[in-house]
């Protein structure tokens, strides 16, 4: 397989909570519009956003986010899901 | 990691990996179609994930490869066909209440997909900055400067700004900036 799969060790003690689906994160998108996450990244290549419009842009795409996250799983998934690891055991 | 503890995991990933996948396609149909393939490719290639890793990671690495080798095309044949969304974005006052999320869809998609992609690990998938950076194999500060392009692009395209407001100098005042748009 060709994917690069190993994202290395970025796994912080915060995943667990992103896992909650009733986290919503929309302090984190909010702290990140607003630039306080990181200096450099308000004005990078000249491109900045007014406060007010990155509020805005916030408030918008973590609703729709949201919405898609929280779209329900069809069935189809799980059934799959569940063949694919009972062929795993079978392997074995 | 036993089979059952990765099957439990993954079952946990669904919602974020299926929103990352209709977002990308921009259509339900297509995007059930890839988390299948991503799902079959997971488990064939489960003994090659590293318990303690981030699981969501790897598995968008491979949703996302997948889609640039086999779906890409065919999604920009099929979009619009369905009705991903189309709630009204609930937000006080402001110009954007009229915005639904359709129309924040048809605004992503007109971004250019190494934008797009960007934006929608970090707000969907919830991956860190060096989660991207690895999963696109660009630099960190790439990321970051794909992540600002498409933010003020996005806006733009959702008609929260006007054209003129992107490339405006930040050392210009506010007052400045807004005086073309005051007809006296």
């Amino acid at each position: 397989m060709s994917q690069r799969e190993n994202p290395q060790d970025h796994d912080g003690p915060c995943r667990d909570a992103e896992l909650n689906l009733n986290n919503k994160s929309g302090d984190r998108e909010q702290a990140d519009a607003d630039g306080s996450r990181e200096a450099d990244g308000a004005q990078v290549d000249g491109v900045a956003l007014d406060p007010k419009v990155q509020a805005q842009l916030g408030r918008v795409f973590r609703a729709y986010c949201d919405d898609l996250i929280h779209q329900p799983i069809p069935d189809k998934f799980t059934v799959l899901l569940a063949k694919l690891e009972a062929k795993q055991r079978e392997k074995k | 990691m036993s089979d059952e503890a990765f099957g439990d995991q993954m079952v946990a990933q669904m919602p974020y990996l299926r929103a990352f996948a209709i977002s990308l396609c921009g259509s339900h149909s297509l995007a059930d179609d890839l988390v299948q393939d991503t799902l079959v490719k997971a488990w064939s290639h489960a003994n090659s994930f590293q318990p303690n890793t981030n699981l969501r990671a790897w598995l968008v690495t491979i949703l996302r490869n997948t889609y640039f080798s086999s779906y890409r095309k065919r999604s920009r044949e099929v979009q619009d066909s369905d009705n991903l969304l189309a709630q009204q974005i609930p937000v006080k006052g402001g110009q954007e209440s009229a915005l639904t999320l359709t129309d924040v869809q048809a605004a992503l998609d007109k971004l250019a997909p190494e934008h797009k992609e960007i934006l929608l690990m970090i707000g969907i998938t919830e991956l860190s900055y060096e989660e991207a950076a690895e999963i696109c194999g660009v630099a960190i500060g790439t990321v970051k400067s794909r992540l600002n392009r498409a933010r003020a692009k996005l806006a733009e395209h959702l008609g929260l700004l006007t054209p003129s407001d992107i490339d405006t100098d930040p050392t210009v005042s506010d007052l400045a900036a807004r005086r073309p748009s005051r007809a006296m």
